[in-house]
């Protein structure tokens, strides 16, 4: 699974650390999803999105699914 | 205090968490040590025989309630790395247990002690743990 933490991280000009304090998980936990090393569960997946005031889909989606991929970096 | 706040305060008091679960193994391994010096010097009365396999006893449980109150503490990808590390254990000491007996016969593996498994768990735990934050990193 995809994702654009790294991106919502940095318009909030957020570390991985603070970022972290905010949705209650480690810093490498942040950093293994960040990096796609991690799919995080469907509770944290839903206090981030909340935390960055968005839907579920509007951060994460599936590998091939590049065409949400364009339309989410564009945006 | 928000829920946020509590989550990461908790996360951060993993250190001493980790302190108290030390200490509980030092006391369960420092009564047992006693006990059997005690046992084996002294032949006590059976009271005594029993106070000092309960000790200990009571140790352990009191470090297997700590370890696991740290458990519910940690993050989810902490708690994973924790569990692959302890399937890793469980898994090897599995393994030996049932080779270790034709290994025996075969006369490849001398006599063991069964506390032995302790160090072969505990090696195989920190094995598993390295190999499982290594994959998240």
């Amino acid at each position: 699974m995809k994702n654009r933490l790294k991106v919502l991280r940095a318009e909030n000009d957020w570390s991985q650390a603070e970022l972290a304090v905010r949705v209650g998980v480690s810093r490498q936990t942040v950093n293994a999803i960040e990096t796609g090393k991690y799919d995080p569960s469907l509770p944290l997946a839903f206090s981030i999105a909340r935390l960055f005031n968005r839907k579920i889909e509007e951060i994460f989606f599936p590998d091939g699914d590049t065409k949400t991929a364009e339309v989410q970096a564009q945006q | 205090m928000t829920m946020k706040d509590d989550t990461a305060s908790k996360m951060v008091g993993c250190g001493r968490s980790t302190a108290a679960q030390v200490a509980w193994v030092l006391a369960m391994a420092l009564t047992s040590a006693i006990g059997i010096v005690l046992l084996a010097l002294l032949k006590p009365a059976l009271p005594w025989r029993v106070l000092a396999v309960l000790v200990p006893l009571a140790c352990g449980v009191a470090y297997a309630r700590q370890l696991v109150r740290d458990m519910r503490r940690l993050d989810e990808l902490q708690l994973r790395i924790n569990l692959e590390a302890a399937a890793t254990a469980c898994l090897g000491a599995f393994i030996a247990a049932m080779v270790y007996p034709v290994a025996k016969l075969a006369g490849f593996a001398g006599q063991l002690e069964a506390y032995y498994v302790l160090f072969l768990l505990g090696g195989l735990f920190v094995i598993g743990y390295l190999n499982a934050s290594r994959r998240y990193r």
